[in-house]
């Protein structure tokens, strides 16, 4: 019935060939089993539903975080006939499906990058307040960055945003926005801080910042970060590892840089401050040369007061040594010769002596010694 | 802040900052202490010239980031 016969090595082409104009790319959406690692290098593991199972193979780059058996995943594969293996399908990308799945697949992840200390709060440097120079890394047409910049320019001035223009959400996001953290950190002139934003959206949206490598890329930084993802509910990985986080692209800004009006009013009260200051110092001089000038008066009254004490004391033992005193009492003092008597061993008889009194002298002549 | 100016507005903030403090210390000097507020009110001044004239430069990479 049908003549045509193939070596196995042609019908593995013809097959190869017929499959690839057939489905160049195939996305199948099923539940993940076998998965395993070979080599830190390799992956293998099935999708399957109740009746069916197909074999996957691919490297563990491709991978969006650490993967568990029972997961629901949507993988876009190429569709092989291996010469020697059989029938494979070589992944491209895989997505995770499901909120249960993309929950378990966060978990996992958190786990396993905080047993690595990547979200430890001794890592988390503090950016430079205001930064004078911003990478920015978003999506140039988005409201997210509208947002931002206004916010920025209503708040302070002279800043230099240098703004890499990448896609936000969607598997491309995962290699551009890590490739511009890679860029900003090679530069010779390093930017302050690296903003990596975007408005909120679903929490398929944000899958992207909840991937192993974004999450890496960001702890692994020089410069510090500053992750703003629009959503309230949970917080995205890239966040976690962030030196800081803000809940949206205008409370970035709001932590990034002073409002220039407060400042201005803090200028002005500074002013103030200042001649208030100055006032006080003059015064407090003009106090202290009146505190020294009154120490001094001090000093000199107290040293006057002391000699004067010192010289009535003076007076008075002067006073009981006077011998006009000892006179007054009714003591008379000898001289001979004009010189003081103070002996009788001194005179001898005949001699002429004079006999001072208090009110007049006498004259005698010595009649005996004894 | 503005490229033209040598000094950052932060520099200059902190140079206000430490002004300031001299007023705090032990130093009597009559002579200091106006040239001081004479220095204060003017780097004031600039501050405030710089805050409201300054203006953000957002510079776009022309490098695209997809592979």
């Amino acid at each position: 019935m049908n003549d045509l016969v193939f070596s196995p090595s042609d019908f593995v082409a013809i097959t190869n060939q017929v499959l690839e104009t057939a489905f160049p790319f195939v996305a199948i959406e099923g539940e993940l089993s076998d998965f395993r690692v070979s080599k830190g290098k390799w992956v293998y593991f099935n999708l399957k539903d109740d009746a069916a199972s197909v074999k996957f193979f691919g490297s563990v780059y491709i991978l969006p975080g650490p993967l568990e058996d029972g997961m629901r995943l949507k993988v876009v594969a190429r569709p092989q006939l291996h010469p020697l293996y059989g029938f494979s399908l070589t992944v491209q990308s895989i997505a995770l499906s499901g909120e249960g799945t993309i929950k378990k697949a966060f978990d996992l992840l958190y786990s396993k990058l905080q047993g690595e200390g990547l979200f430890e709060p001794e890592r988390k440097r503090t950016l430079p307040y205001p930064p004078s120079r911003i990478g920015l890394i978003t999506s140039g047409e988005s409201a997210a960055y509208a947002d931002f910049i206004k916010i920025m320019n209503e708040r302070w001035g002279g800043v230099e945003i240098v703004l890499a223009n990448t896609q936000v959400q969607g598997e491309p996001a995962v290699g551009q926005i890590v490739r511009a953290i890679e860029w900003f950190n090679i530069q010779a002139d390093l930017p302050e801080v690296l903003v990596i934003t975007r408005g909120g959206g679903s929490l398929d949206d944000l899958a992207v910042f909840n991937t192993e490598q974004i999450t890496r890329a960001i702890a692994a930084s020089r410069i510090p970060t500053l992750v703003a993802i629009g959503h309230e509910v949970d917080v995205s990985l890239a966040e976690l590892a962030a030196d800081q986080r803000a809940s949206t692209p205008s409370n970035a800004a709001q932590l990034l840089v002073p409002d220039k009006k407060h400042e201005l009013f803090n200028l002005a009260e500074q002013k103030k401050i200042l001649t208030i200051v100055t006032e006080e110092y003059i015064s407090s001089l003009k106090q202290h040369l009146a505190d020294v000038q009154a120490e001094l008066n001090d000093s000199v009254t107290g040293t006057l007061t002391e000699l004067q004490r010192n010289l009535q004391e003076q007076k008075r033992l002067l006073a009981l040594l006077n011998p006009r005193d000892a006179l007054r009492r009714g003591y008379a003092v000898v001289r001979a010769d004009q010189k003081l008597v103070r002996s009788v061993k001194n005179l001898k008889k005949g001699q002429k002596i004079a006999v001072e009194f208090v009110d007049g002298v006498a004259r005698a002549e010595i009649e005996q010694v004894q | 802040m503005a490229k033209q100016d040598a000094k950052s507005y932060q520099e200059t903030r902190q140079e206000l900052d430490d002004l300031m403090v001299w007023f705090e210390s032990d130093d009597v000097d009559l002579d200091q202490a106006l040239e001081k507020y004479e220095q204060g009110m003017e780097l004031i001044q600039q501050l405030q010239k710089q805050l409201v004239q300054a203006e953000n430069k957002v510079t776009k990479l022309k490098q695209k980031f997809s592979e």
